[in-house]
């Protein structure tokens, strides 16, 4: 098909580009489906990839975690609306009133408010999950459950607790008995352990230094994080999951409950976007478009539906510096299949005033942004100093252009985070009450004044 | 660099020994006069089709139970551990099997299997760092098979026994005190326990008989050990790699001028300790002894889900062979590849007890079957012989069915020995032992002893 050929030739450029050594797409629409793959599992072993190589697909695993909560709503276990602590009485979080308010539904459209990306390592047994989630005493409270949308990994991580507590089995068996046996979906894996038999994708990291492709020896491991972004599949099993979501595949969810999972819940602060359960749903200029994208260690995923044409995108690949091929790859398919677009975003001017009133610096436990004003508006810095990388020293980026765009949101307009929005949330007195990016909350002020921060 | 003639003649007589047993791959690692040999044959994978290298990784599987051993000899060193202390002096409060052996099994018993203690006990207790322990609590349900000492039986679960006491006096896991006294000092960068260290690697998948008695190989799925049978048998690595750790045993205990484990200590897990062994000529500490005429060599072989291994050294030599494959019938083919290696690199060859002649009223005195947990054995009389039909399963494949094995036959070597003929399992000993009044008690075949039961 004229479309495959294309795309070819559109990904070879944009893995040449972005120096991905492999990837495997996947198409489906409701007269076929369509693998396309090129380049290597690994850059020392040059095995090809293929419509059966196993990837990490990183927080694509959420749209598992919401479907098997759904599967199991529908057989009676769990109710959505229901709190946390009436399924964990002794749910503790840093603010104990948060943990008494917080629903299921937070979990799964991320506005439960606490801090999220607390990942500390609980081993490989069978609770580790469960002892994860009861150290969540930890976590700090930014905003009050339901009132505004933060993405939570740790939120998810709890839901999946929750849900495998519901099935009377560990996550992993939970999702393999409700989502992957019924749809015989046998390259879906939770484990290096159960994946090691099978062709895998080794994951690239790029070198701090020249950017070059290396090889990420650190593979998935802690498996209480697996409900966040565990799942290790093909591109082939992912279109399968891909048509479930759009009614073709039977035996594990209601059309309604498919239905309700793609329903806008919670605004988030892009342009266009709100959040399902479990999937991002963003209007763009031509449809809606519902999905994921996911990141792990070397690895970057995203799956993409348009449930009113049947169709269906995904894109793994290996290599950090595949986050920018998928979207030039989704795109491109969008447009030249059903002639989806994103939204064009506007210009808006902003005073010089407004500007230095948004200086300063933002922060959370791993990243802080620096803003300063400057003749051409705003530009900003990202430190990141994560916990849980490799490299253990700050890696500070490149100062980057933002581009007022309204709604005291902001577009970068250069570098690697080109086209990442940007919102500031004013208190009612103007000050910036919050600075969020990449789905994170920073504050300008001091962490360890959140509330429950303390212990943290 | 071109072969020489000895290495071109290896490649064909490996060609021809891995199409006999259509063994998908393997690889060898030599050590002969100071110099490194390394060879890849075949697939890694049958499906994929993807190339056997070098420095593919395989399972070793019980050649593990040497670095078990030499782990625990560190802890020796440091007289931390002694090798005649009784289990009950490490582990107050734990009753060792359902009869409570613990004061009477010595530490040096778990690690060459004469404890008494049932072997093939493989329960999972899951990927968490306290899965050994759950798994020695587990033993004081298992049954004691016979007095400690009594007779040799290959005993698994006492090596899992002896990680467990290991790491409980370090204070840390059982695999990460490999990786710091073993793994680490030797420089073995290939060497790992756990799926999710090998799985960025270059790693070969394991293959095993579609049926029990055609040739046909297919890809094993269930690829890990479970993590309380590592000590027993959960390492994989590389044929480099396993003879950086032949070297180390063929040395003085020192590694780059570092000292790992006391010469004593690594010469004493060479020593004889157990004279009648039902795997090989006698056993050591960890090491199975072979010998040929005045020349002993050291070894040990490994078996898990669709992989098969051996390692054997003659230090007295300092050479090293290794060959690791990919396939549950991989010891036919590299019993073949070892003895080739022998006689043409050190010119070693192994003189075969002769076969005497019993009648018929004697060996039917042998006759009968024999049970244990993984396998039912039926001994009958035939051809001057013994023939052994065996329906066996096994605790790691991908399937727990029962699987008929195909027949084997038996020739009499005096006393109650006998020895496999022709098959895969050619050489292989087949030994009886009787109760006081002279009736059978066990057979010992496969190196496991199974109880004498009525028809």
């Amino acid at each position: 098909m004229a479309l495959a050929n294309e795309l070819s030739s559109v990904v070879r450029a944009s893995m040449e580009r972005h120096g991905v050594p492999g990837v495997a797409i996947g198409i489906t629409s409701p007269e076929r489906r369509e693998v396309v793959c090129h380049g290597v599992t690994a850059l020392d072993t040059y095995f090809p990839v293929g419509a059966d190589t196993i990837f990490q697909v990183g927080s694509v695993s959420k749209p598992f975690a919401a479907t098997l909560v759904m599967a199991l709503i529908e057989a009676g276990q769990l109710d959505l609306d229901a709190t946390v602590m009436s399924y964990l009485p002794e749910f503790r979080l840093g603010s104990q009133v948060a943990a008494q308010q917080i629903t299921l539904r937070h979990l799964l459209t991320h506005q439960a408010g606490f801090w999220g990306d607390w990942f500390d390592d609980f081993g490989l047994a069978d609770d580790a999950t469960e002892r994860f989630c009861a150290e969540y005493w930890r976590l700090p409270q930014l905003f009050d459950p339901g009132t505004m949308w933060a993405y939570n990994n740790c939120g998810y991580i709890l839901a999946g607790h929750i849900a495998a507590k519901a099935a009377g089995t560990t996550f992993e068996a939970a999702i393999k008995q409700y989502i992957l046996d019924p749809l015989d979906m046998d390259h879906t894996f939770l484990s290096a352990a159960d994946a090691i038999a099978y062709p895998v994708a080794v994951g690239h990291t790029n070198s701090p230094g020249t950017g070059a492709a290396e090889i990420a020896r650190q593979f998935l491991r802690p498996r209480a994080r697996n409900p966040a972004g565990g799942v290790l599949a093909s591109v082939e099993d992912i279109l399968t999951f891909a048509e479930l979501h759009l009614g073709r595949r039977s035996g594990v969810l209601s059309e309604s409950a498919i239905e309700s999972m793609q329903q806008p819940q919670a605004e988030t602060y892009e342009f266009g976007a709100s959040w399902g359960l479990g999937f991002k749903v963003q209007q763009a200029d031509g449809g809606v478009v519902v999905g994921h994208g996911g990141a792990t260690n070397g690895f970057r995923a995203a799956l993409e539906l348009v449930p009113e044409r049947g169709f269906g995108v995904a894109v793994l690949t290996n290599s950090d510096s595949g986050g920018r091929l998928a979207t030039e790859v989704v795109d491109w398919v969008l447009e030249h299949a059903l002639g989806i677009r994103p939204t064009a975003l506007p210009t808006v001017e902003l005073t010089p005033a407004e500007a230095e009133a948004l200086s300063g610096t933002y922060r959370h436990p791993y990243a802080s942004v620096e803003v300063a004003a400057s003749d051409t508006g705003l530009t900003g810095r990202l430190t990141t100093h994560s916990p849980y990388s490799e490299n253990s020293e700050p890696q500070t980026g490149e100062q980057f252009g933002l581009r007022y765009v309204g709604d005291d949101r902001h577009v970068i307009t250069s570098g690697e985070l080109e086209q990442m929005q940007v919102k500031f949330w004013k208190n009612g007195d103007g000050t910036v009450r919050f600075l969020q990016a990449g789905g994170r909350l920073y504050i300008p002020g001091d962490w360890n004044e959140l509330e429950g921060a303390t212990t943290a | 660099m071109s072969d020489t003639d000895r290495q071109a003649d290896l490649r064909a007589f490996v060609g021809e020994s891995m199409e006999r047993w259509t063994v998908p791959g393997l690889t060898i690692g030599i050590w002969n006069d100071g110099e490194q040999e390394l060879y890849a044959f075949g697939k890694a994978n049958l499906e994929t089709g993807y190339e056997m290298a070098e420095d593919t990784i395989l399972q070793i599987g019980s050649i593990s139970k040497i670095f078990t051993t030499t782990l625990l000899m560190t802890l020796v060193d440091e007289g931390l551990i002694g090798l005649d202390d009784p289990v009950s002096q490490h582990l107050p409060g734990f009753q060792l099997t359902e009869s409570g052996i613990q004061d009477d099994v010595k530490i040096k018993d778990l690690v060459s299997h004469v404890s008494g203690v049932y072997g093939d006990h493989f329960e999972d207790f899951g990927w968490g760092d306290d899965a050994l322990e759950q798994y020695v609590a587990s033993m004081s349900d298992l049954r004691q098979v016979y007095a400690p000492g009594e007779v040799w039986s290959y005993t698994n679960s006492a090596f899992n026994l002896a990680g467990h006491i290991i790491e409980k006096k370090l204070g840390t896991t059982f695999e990460q005190a490999v990786r710091d006294r073993i793994f680490e000092p030797l420089g073995m960068e290939r060497s790992f326990y756990f799926p999710h260290e090998a799985i960025t690697y270059r790693v070969s998948v394991g293959h095993t008989l579609v049926t029990p008695d055609g040739d046909e190989h297919e890809v094993a799925r269930r690829w890990p050990i479970p993590r309380a049978s590592g000590p027993a048998g959960s390492i994989s690595s590389t044929a480099e790699d396993m003879l950086r750790f032949a070297r180390f045993h063929i040395g003085d205990g020192t590694w780059d001028g570092k000292r790992v484990l006391s010469d004593d200590s690594r010469a004493q897990m060479q020593a004889e300790l157990v004279e009648d062994a039902g795997l090989a000529d006698a056993w050591g500490l960890g090491w199975q002894l072979n010998y040929y005429g005045d020349v002993k060599a050291i070894g040990h072989g490994g078996s898990t889900n669709g992989f098969q291994a051996h390692l054997d050294i003659v230090p007295s030599r300092a050479f090293a062979v290794v060959v690791l494959t990919n396939s549950g019938r991989g010891a036919a083919c590299y019993r073949e590849i070892v003895k080739w290696i022998f006689e043409r690199y050190l010119g070693l060859t192994k003189p075969e007890a002769d076969t005497v002649e019993l009648g018929d009223a004697a060996l039917v005195e042998f006759a009968g079957s024999y049970s244990q947990p993984l396998a039912d054995i039926h001994v009958t009389v035939e051809d001057g012989g013994l023939r052994l039909d065996a329906v066996s399963k096994s605790a790691l494949a991908d399937s727990d069915e029962d699987r008929t094995m195909p027949p084997v036959h038996a020739m009499p070597l005096g006393g109650d020995k006998f020895r496999v003929v022709g098959g895969a399992g050619d050489g292989s000993p087949v030994d009886f032992f009787r109760n006081e009044d002279g009736s059978m008690r066990f057979i010992r075949y496969g190196g496991r002893v199974s109880d004498r039961v009525a028809e």
